[in-house]
């Protein structure tokens, strides 16, 4: 489907069922979050998460979306040779340019409400039971202002990444039908980043160096957000390439084939995998395996096949079982929600595996292409696209997340006090902890 | 830093960070050149593959400098 097209009913009508079931996925993220955390921070990662839902929405429509844009329309731009290299969009700030029975523009600005959300969630993984409501809120808005557009921009919305085919011959520019960079990647990152800056929990590391487990508290708070995360997961990439990568109706069908099969596939493999080396099937790590499926499928899930669907699963649950064990073991980063491996990881695999296996039987609707452009490209050079989407992730988008968040800390501690963190963040936070019978049956148990 | 972060991190190699960050962007500015000076396949993608070298190499120092050591632990 070429820019000018415009969507057909069918692609319009599938299009907002498929974002109405993207906050499941919101609300499946935030499950696992808090059933991975302690009993006594349950509210306050609730509640944590309700407000970075309010501040990533109200911020990204007010700031974000006009640094974001859309496709095709006016952008800031650099001449660098004979190539025009799209940096920043220039729309009018409060989402003033999506006008009243615009349709592609409200379905992307709606769908892009909820994709920012979902990127705002994923750090609250690994800043779990020590990080301050107030700093949350502040670094999500630092999210939904700076980083997210600016890399949205640059993959979703006619950006430079995206004009990689046209400016440089790289197969179709750089493709993310659901959101393995602009959403995924770039949310793990900053939980990388905010796990970097807060530092490990305390009592995570012995003074002989080894680390504590500190299990989640409700796993079934756990297991349930994967069952929710899948039907949210649905929505997004279904939505996302009708949107992002001019996917048309029908392929609808294929891309959720595609991301049941990635995130089965990558369960499997985290509970064989844990049950190998463990005896036993470990259950918080089968569900991070699950959501790093998810996260894998989501670039290449409307250019693959279910066998490579599977193929891309299965390294993705070996990612995660490997990479939380790598990272709180020899790298000492205390990640309790396992969102750097799911995320970050497996969001980069994702996208590294659509430059590998990746075919296009049609153009992808990726660049600013009017009925004068050249056609785009065929599939050679389709990885190195990707490969340099990568390395702007880890080059460029780290970096400045670090930075901002470094920024932020230096004004505004992030860490709890150690008061407050003993207590737990219920109640020196909130005054009130989420389970307040636990205490009276603890009460009674003690005078038995 | 925080309020109260590990000892080591207040104390931590403040320089090998910087370092290891100012890799990861000179790292990714290869990448960016790669594309902009070099027309042919096989130079491009070895002087591409040779910045993303260099940014694995600020990744890992960035991660050494956030270690913590025996003495923050606990």
């Amino acid at each position: 489907m070429l820019l000018s097209q415009p969507l057909s009913d069918a692609s319009v009508a599938i299009c907002i069922l498929c974002i109405l079931l993207v906050p499941l996925a919101l609300a499946g993220l935030t499950l696992l979050n808090t059933g991975l955390g302690r009993s006594r921070g349950v509210a306050h990662s609730m509640l944590a998460s309700l407000c970075v839902l309010a501040i990533a929405a109200l911020v990204y429509v007010i700031f974000g979306f006009a640094a974001q844009g859309f496709i095709g329309r006016p952008a800031h731009t650099l001449t660098i040779g004979n190539s025009t290299w799209n940096w920043i969009a220039q729309e009018p700030l409060f989402a003033r340019g999506v006008r009243r029975g615009d349709l592609s523009g409200s379905l992307v600005l709606l769908l892009q409400i909820f994709s920012v959300g979902l990127a705002a969630l994923i750090p609250l993984g690994s800043g779990l039971d020590r990080w301050r409501l107030g700093a949350i809120c502040a670094s999500t808005a630092l999210m939904a202002g700076i980083t997210y557009p600016l890399f949205a921009h640059w993959v979703w919305a006619g950006g430079w990444l995206a004009q990689l085919g046209i400016n440089y011959g790289l197969g179709h520019g750089f493709v993310d039908a659901g959101g393995s960079s602009s959403i995924q990647a770039v949310g793990g990152l900053t939980a990388l980043a905010i796990a970097w800056i807060l530092g490990p929990r305390r009592g995570k590391y012995s003074r002989e160096g080894m680390p504590a487990a500190i299990p989640g508290h409700n796993l079934a708070f756990v297991l349930f957000g994967c069952m929710l995360a899948l039907v949210g997961w649905l929505g997004l990439n279904g939505a996302g390439a009708i949107l992002f990568t001019g996917t048309e109706a029908g392929v609808v069908p294929l891309v959720a084939i595609n991301t049941i099969l990635a995130a089965a596939s990558a369960l499997l493999a985290a509970v064989v995998i844990t049950r190998l080396r463990f005896g036993k099937p470990d259950a918080s790590l089968s569900a991070n395996g699950w959501v790093g499926g998810l996260v894998a499928g989501s670039a290449a899930c409307a250019f693959i096949n279910p066998p490579l669907a599977i193929l891309i699963g299965l390294v993705a649950g070996a990612l995660v079982t490997f990479s939380v064990e790598w990272l709180e073991l020899h790298l000492t980063v205390d990640d309790p929600g396992g969102a750097i491996s799911v995320h970050a990881v497996c969001g980069i695999w994702g996208v590294f595996a659509l430059g590998v296996f990746g075919r296009f039987p049609s153009p992808v609707l990726n660049v600013a292409a009017g009925p004068s452009a050249p056609p785009l490209l065929g599939d050679a050079g389709q990885w190195l696209a990707q490969v340099v989407g990568i390395a702007t992730l880890i080059g460029f988008v780290l970096p400045l997340t670090y930075g901002l968040n470094w920024i932020l800390n230096r004004s505004y501690p992030q860490r709890a006090a150690p008061e407050g963190e003993r207590q737990g963040m219920d109640l020196s936070e909130l005054g009130a902890g989420a389970y307040p019978e636990f205490v009276t049956h603890t009460d009674e148990f003690t005078r038995m | 830093m925080g309020r109260d972060a590990p000892s080591t991190l207040r104390q931590g190699n403040f320089g090998m960070r910087l370092t290891g960050f100012a890799l990861l962007l000179a790292g990714w500015a290869l990448v960016l050149s790669a594309l902009i000076l070099l027309k042919a396949e096989v130079p491009r993608t070895v002087f591409a593959l040779a910045g993303m070298a260099v940014e694995i190499l600020g990744l890992g120092l960035a991660f050494r400098s956030h270690l913590i050591s025996r003495q923050g632990r606990g």
